[in-house]
């Protein structure tokens, strides 16, 4: 009883932008997602952690509405995806794949598509659309890069590009799938220093990342799927104490500090 | 702003080089007029009536119909490579004209006289041919179906163009020229043709500049449009749709005329970008001038003898294509 009132306590005060219910999928008579359920308050950082092949990036595709489920439920802000036009429902949710396009397009055009969820049938910017452009060049960094065309940029600048366009469709809740593959640390840094900005403004982050550390020290909440199905939802703590690590990922986390105090996280082969 | 300026340079030039070209078209022929005569001929009273039928009943359907042929094909051309992600489809490569001119041939065969039928059948071919291209080349899913677009087109082509050269011998009455049908040109087209596959034409350009604003989103891949709230997969069918609605009516009275389709929306992007809703427009003034000149260029050249205007441009095009591909490759 206790616990449930203290669930609903929670639910009160926490915004959930993003909501899965035993989401199923099936393609092509291979079960790649089982039941996942998973929640992405606003306000928070979820990093959503999983092998290849565990269905992290098919899940996110779910949730934009790219695949459509065989079984369970997606609601964005309560509303259930099903009943929300494409375009409504990319008001509400943005998403930055992992394999991202070479484009000849400048970067000013791309962030500027970002836009076509609120444009009319015509497409003409009006000033809120060129605010909100504005708004996701200045997040992201990209404004020395406007004018280049995509296909000339370097994969961590093509990188921001894209984060800039998902961040121009000006939803509440942001998903971004590997955002840090194949960079180095200095966009590393310039991403996470993003999502930590939108985070504050009360964005509701859903984040698929491989690298242990990373996730740890970026993530409020972390999940993790296995073969289709949500094996642990909850707060970055209770992930680190919980073995979850170990069981799913072979891992086993050492708390570390620094000499001038700063604690951190490093993950061991539990084997060794 | 500067890239604003340089856009409407390049369309107040092709505007002129359009007009230019129309103009020369209205000049030049068996007879040579100045451009007083062509000028008194067409807007007063006072000019001399032979010239005037010679202009308006002679010449204007041809640049008419050369007008209508290049805008349809270079739009056509502009839709499948946009639909499909691929720089090399256009109406004749992936076969959707010669399941037109299939249709045509099979509509000149069996109803001689139904003329006004042809280009709805035109279109019925092509539709049937778009679908089938890219039922074989996306139904078997997997990688490499940019590819697969190409060479589901060669093939299916080759089946129907084996099937308009099995009923030119079936019926060698059934067209004026089997050699000028399948080469496309506008030595046979009268006034009468034209009304229905410039209806079609005109309405499928329309259509064609409402969805560009969301054709531009495909080029980002289905993911990331999907995510933008495009739905991907009609509006795809739609464009592909839309380019066979286009080149099944320019197959209708010009024949397999194609190269246009393949040539143009590059060329246009090398002049305005990758923008289609510029593109577009682009599209439409550059296929017009280059049909017009090549038809003009196919009716003097060799005078008093005629060339398909086909022949001219591909003898144009091909070279001018191979010259894109080659810049290309130094620029990558």
């Amino acid at each position: 009883m206790s616990m449930n009132q203290a669930e609903e306590g929670k639910n009160a005060t926490e915004e959930i932008l993003i909501e899965c219910k035993g989401v199923c999928l099936s393609y092509r008579k291979r079960e790649i997602l089982r039941g996942a359920d998973l929640r992405v308050p606003a306000g928070k950082i979820t990093v959503l952690l999983g092998k290849n092949g565990s269905g992290k990036t098919t899940l996110l595709r779910c949730i934009c509405g790219i695949r459509r489920i065989t079984a369970g439920e997606i609601y964005l802000s309560r509303d259930p995806l099903i009943h929300l036009s494409p375009r409504e429902r990319a008001r509400r949710v943005a998403l930055m794949p992992q394999n991202l396009p070479s484009l000849h397009r400048s970067v000013a055009e791309l962030v500027e598509m970002g836009r076509s969820p609120y444009l009319s049938f015509g497409g003409r910017l009006g000033d809120g659309d060129r605010a909100a452009i504005e708004r996701a060049v200045e997040k992201t960094d990209t404004r020395s890069h406007l004018k280049d065309a995509v296909c000339t940029l370097s994969g961590g600048e093509r990188q921001l590009a894209f984060f800039a366009m998902a961040l121009a469709q000006n939803t509440r809740a942001v998903m971004l799938d590997e955002p840090t593959a194949n960079l180095d640390t200095e966009y590393r840094r310039k991403v996470f220093q993003t999502l930590r900005t939108l985070r504050q403004e009360g964005c509701g982050l859903l984040v698929t990342l491989h690298n242990m550390e990373e996730a740890v020290s970026v993530a409020d909440r972390i999940a993790v799927l296995d073969s289709g199905k949500m094996i642990f939802e909850g707060e970055t703590e209770e992930f680190l104490y919980s073995g979850i690590s170990e069981r799913a990922f072979g891992l086993r986390p050492i708390f570390a500090q620094t000499e001038t105090g700063e604690r951190f996280t490093v993950f061991r082969s539990a084997d060794e | 702003m500067k890239k604003k300026i340089a856009c409407a340079i390049v369309f107040f030039v092709l505007i002129l080089i359009l007009a230019v070209s129309v103009l020369l078209a209205f000049a030049f022929g068996s007879v040579r007029f100045g451009i007083g005569e062509i000028f008194l001929a067409l807007f007063s009273e006072r000019g001399d009536p032979t010239i005037r039928v010679i202009l308006i009943q002679l010449r204007l359907p041809r640049i008419a119909a050369a007008l209508l042929a290049g805008s349809g094909l270079a739009v056509a051309g502009l839709l499948l490579q946009t639909a499909t992600d691929n720089d090399l489809c256009s109406p004749n490569v992936i076969g959707v004209n010669a399941g037109a001119g299939f249709s045509v041939m099979l509509c000149l065969c069996l109803f001689p006289m139904a003329f006004a039928l042809l280009p709805v059948l035109a279109f019925a071919g092509a539709a049937v041919t778009t679908l089938l291209v890219l039922g074989i080349s996306f139904g078997a899913a997997g990688r490499g179906v940019r590819l697969r677009v190409v060479l589901a087109g060669v093939a299916v082509a080759a089946l129907f163009n084996a099937g308009i050269s099995f009923l030119s011998q079936l019926y060698p009455d059934a067209i004026a020229s089997y050699s000028a049908f399948s080469v496309g040109g506008f030595r046979d087209v009268y006034a009468e043709d034209l009304p229905v596959p410039a209806c079609m034409i005109f309405f499928g350009l329309a259509l064609s500049a409402l969805l560009s604003p969301r054709l531009n989103l495909l080029c980002l891949g289905d993911d990331i449009a999907a995510g933008l709230g495009v739905r991907v997969r009609p509006l795809r069918f739609f464009a592909l749709l839309l380019a066979s609605f286009l080149s099944g009516a320019v197959v209708s009275f010009a024949g397999l005329l194609g190269f246009a389709g393949l040539v143009v929306p590059h060329m246009a992007r090398r002049l305005v970008g990758h923008d289609v809703r510029i593109l577009l427009p682009a599209c439409i003034l550059c296929g017009a001038a280059l049909v017009v000149l090549s038809d003009l260029a196919a009716r003097t050249l060799f005078a008093p003898a005629e060339l398909p205007a086909g022949i001219l441009m591909a003898a144009l095009g091909a070279p001018f294509f191979l010259y894109l591909l080659f810049r290309r490759r130094v620029a990558a």
